[in-house]
């Protein structure tokens, strides 16, 4: 009972496996090959970023060490 | 000049489909891709590379990257790596020449083209990713072991332990 339950268990973590990082890595890949376009998760921490840098709450990145 | 940019073309799909193959040889060669559950059981990584390759380069590029991991299992099913499967290809070469290689060949080219579909459908071509990555650990498994079943399930490699679980 124990092996078919690791078994199952098996299955399980492989078949979250494929779809987190499987997915999660073409989908990265594409758009950083400009393929595709990214996650919108992305593209909010972007615009906080970008928010930031206007704000002056943080500096650009070629500004820093002046 | 159109056929400098096909050259082009090419030569990033050949660049980028070796690196693919790498990373298959690699995590195969090193054992990177397992991890040990139990006695006799190991979680594998192995159709992760596969699922992105054949998502992003196409259904050709996901046969052959599918075909190199199957010579791969092969190998280990000739050298004795590969328990079950080395029990196989003792019994039957041939059939285990197709089960190895050509059920992890077919998974390949069975994800690309089943991106290819979803892609089409998903319009903002976010879920067909994930969907694509979930699809290849299920095909694998379900060619791999459904292949078991159809050719080997009589076997004296399959048996024993069919025989001890309808006991219990």
């Amino acid at each position: 009972m124990f092996v078919i339950l690791l078994v199952g268990v098996q299955g399980l973590i492989e078949a979250a496996t494929g779809l987190v990082i499987g997915g999660g890595v073409a989908k990265g890949v594409a758009a950083a090959l400009k393929r595709d376009k990214p996650l919108p998760f992305f593209k909010t921490v972007k615009a906080a970023g970008q928010t930031a840098i206007e704000q002056k709450v943080v500096s650009e990145p070629e500004h820093r060490g002046e | 000049m159109e056929q400098q940019v096909n050259k082009q073309v090419n030569v990033r799909y050949i660049a980028e489909l070796g690196m693919f193959i790498g990373i298959i040889l690699l995590m195969e060669l090193t054992g990177l891709n397992k991890i040990p559950l139990g006695p006799g059981l190991n979680m594998t990584f192995s159709m992760v590379p596969i699922a992105v390759g054949a998502m992003l380069l196409g259904p050709l590029a996901g046969t052959i990257l599918g075909a190199v991991y199957g010579l791969t299992s092969l190998y280990n099913a000739i050298t004795g790596a590969g328990g079950m499967t080395h029990a196989f290809f003792q019994l039957n070469p041939f059939m285990t020449v197709l089960l190895c290689v050509g059920t992890r060949t077919l998974v390949g080219l069975a994800v690309g083209w089943l991106f290819r579909l979803l892609r089409k459908l998903d319009r903002h071509r976010i879920w067909c990713y994930f969907a694509g990555g979930l699809s290849a650990p299920l095909l694998n498994t379900l060619l791999f072991m459904g292949f078991i079943v159809l050719f080997f399930y009589r076997t004296e490699a399959v048996q024993p332990s069919s025989r001890h679980w309808q006991t219990r």
